[in-house]
C-alpha cells in the first residue's frame, strides 16, 4: 500500500480526502500495524489510488490471484498424471497425510527428471 | 528387467525380491521382522553409518540417494522409474536416527513394487503400505541393532580392571537399550520435535 501511494505521488491526507478513509488508519494498514481493511474500505482506496478494486482484493487476501490459481491447477494436473502413470512408482514419507501443492510440485518436478518429459510450464 | 548370467541383476532390489520369493514363495508373504533381517543383512547396513557411507551402501544397490531440503512436510521420497531409482531424505535436523527410519521406510515402499511386479504383493487392498513401511523400518533398526550390540560386549569383556569392565558393560547396555528404544520412538519424538519447533515459530 505504501509503495502503490508512493508510485502514484499521494500524500496520506490526499488519500484520505478521495477515499474518505482517515489518514493515520491508512498509516497504520501501511505499517502493517491493522488487519487488512474491509473490501468496501478497499474499494474506496482503490478509487483513490487509480487501481483494480481486484487488485487490492488479492493483495490483502481476500481473492486469489488468477495466475496463481492457474499455476496451482496446472501443478494439481501433472500431479494427478504422474499418480496414475504406471511406469513411475514413487512414495512418500510424511508428516501427517497431507500433501502440500509444494511436495506435488517436488514429486513432478522429480518425474520430469526421470523421465525426461515435461508437464510444467517453464517461466 | 534382463538377467546377466552370472546371476547378479541389473536392478538389485528386484533381485533381492527375486530371492525372497524363492524362499518364502510357499508361505506368502513373510513376517515383515523376516523380511526386515534379511534385507538389513543385504544392505550391510549399522546403525552409525555416516550419511556419505549410507549413500555409498544405497549406490551399491543401485539407488541414489540424496540428503537436501524437502518440501515441508516431506520426510523422504523415492521414486522409480525404468532403471533409474532414487530416494530422497531431508536435510532437516529431526530426532537421531530419523535419516535411517525414513530410509527404510523409503526402501520398504520399493520393495513392494518390486514383489507387485514379480506377481507377489505383501499387501491386501485393505491394508496401508504406510503403516507397513514404518512397521519395516523399526524392525530393520531393531535388527540392525541386535547386530551391533554384540560387538559392543565383546569390547567390554577385553578390558582387564573389573571395576573398569563392570562400568563398560553398564555402558553399553545402556547405550543398547537406548537405540533399541530409538528404534520404536522414532516416529514419536520427530512428532514431538516437530510440534515445539512449530509452537517456537508461532512463538517468535
Amino acid at each position: 500500500m505504501h509503495r502503490l501511494r508512493k508510485a502514484k505521488g499521494l500524500t496520506l491526507k490526499q488519500v484520505e480526502a478521495q477515499a474518505k478513509v482517515s489518514n493515520a488508519y491508512i498509516s497504520q494498514i501501511e505499517r502493517g500495524k491493522r488487519r487488512p481493511p474491509h473490501p468496501d474500505i478497499l474499494k474506496r482506496l482503490a478509487k483513490a489510488y487509480d487501481v483494480e478494486h481486484r487488485e487490492l482484493l488479492v493483495a490483502a487476501g481476500y481473492l486469489e490471484d488468477s495466475a496463481e490459481v492457474a499455476k496451482r491447477r496446472e501443478i494439481e494436473d501433472a500431479y494427478q498424471h504422474v499418480l496414475t502413470d504406471p511406469t513411475f512408482k514413487q512414495g512418500t514419507r510424511l508428516k501427517g497425510t497431507h500433501v502440500s501443492l509444494e511436495t506435488k510440485r517436488f514429486i513432478v518436478e522429480m518425474y520430469e527428471k526421470l523421465t525426461d518429459r515435461n508437464l510444467l510450464k517453464r517461466a | 528387467m534382463e538377467l546377466l548370467t552370472d546371476g547378479t541383476e541389473k536392478n538389485p532390489i528386484l533381485g533381492f525380491c527375486s530371492n525372497v520369493i524363492s524362499r518364502h514363495g510357499k508361505s506368502w508373504p513373510p513376517e515383515e521382522i523376516v523380511l526386515a533381517e534379511e534385507f538389513v543383512q543385504w544392505l550391510g547396513f549399522n546403525s552409525f553409518l555416516t550419511k556419505e557411507a549410507l549413500k555409498e551402501l544405497c549406490k551399491d544397490k543401485g539407488v541414489n540417494l540424496t540428503v537436501k531440503t524437502l518440501p515441508a512436510g516431506l520426510r523422504g521420497f523415492n521414486c522409480s522409474y525404468q532403471d533409474k531409482r532414487e530416494i530422497f531424505l531431508t536435510d532437516e535436523e529431526s530426532a537421531v536416527f530419523s535419516d535411517a527410519h525414513t530410509l527404510f521406510h523409503e526402501f520398504r515402499e520399493m520393495l513392494e513394487h518390486s514383489f507387485v511386479e514379480l506377481g507377489y504383493p505383501t499387501i491386501g487392498a485393505e491394508q496401508s503400505l504406510e503403516i507397513q513401511a514404518e512397521t519395516f523400518a523399526m524392525a530393520c533398526r531393531m535388527r540392525a541393532v541386535e547386530q551391533e550390540l554384540p560387538a559392543f560386549f565383546k569390547l567390554a569383556q577385553n578390558v582387564e580392571k573389573p571395576w573398569a569392565r563392570y562400568l563398560a558393560y553398564t555402558l553399553f547396555a545402556f547405550v543398547g537399550a537406548a537405540l533399541f528404544y530409538s528404534c520404536i520412538l522414532v516416529p514419536q519424538m520427530e512428532e514431538i520435535l516437530a510440534e515445539a519447533k512449530r509452537l517456537r515459530y508461532v512463538r517468535t
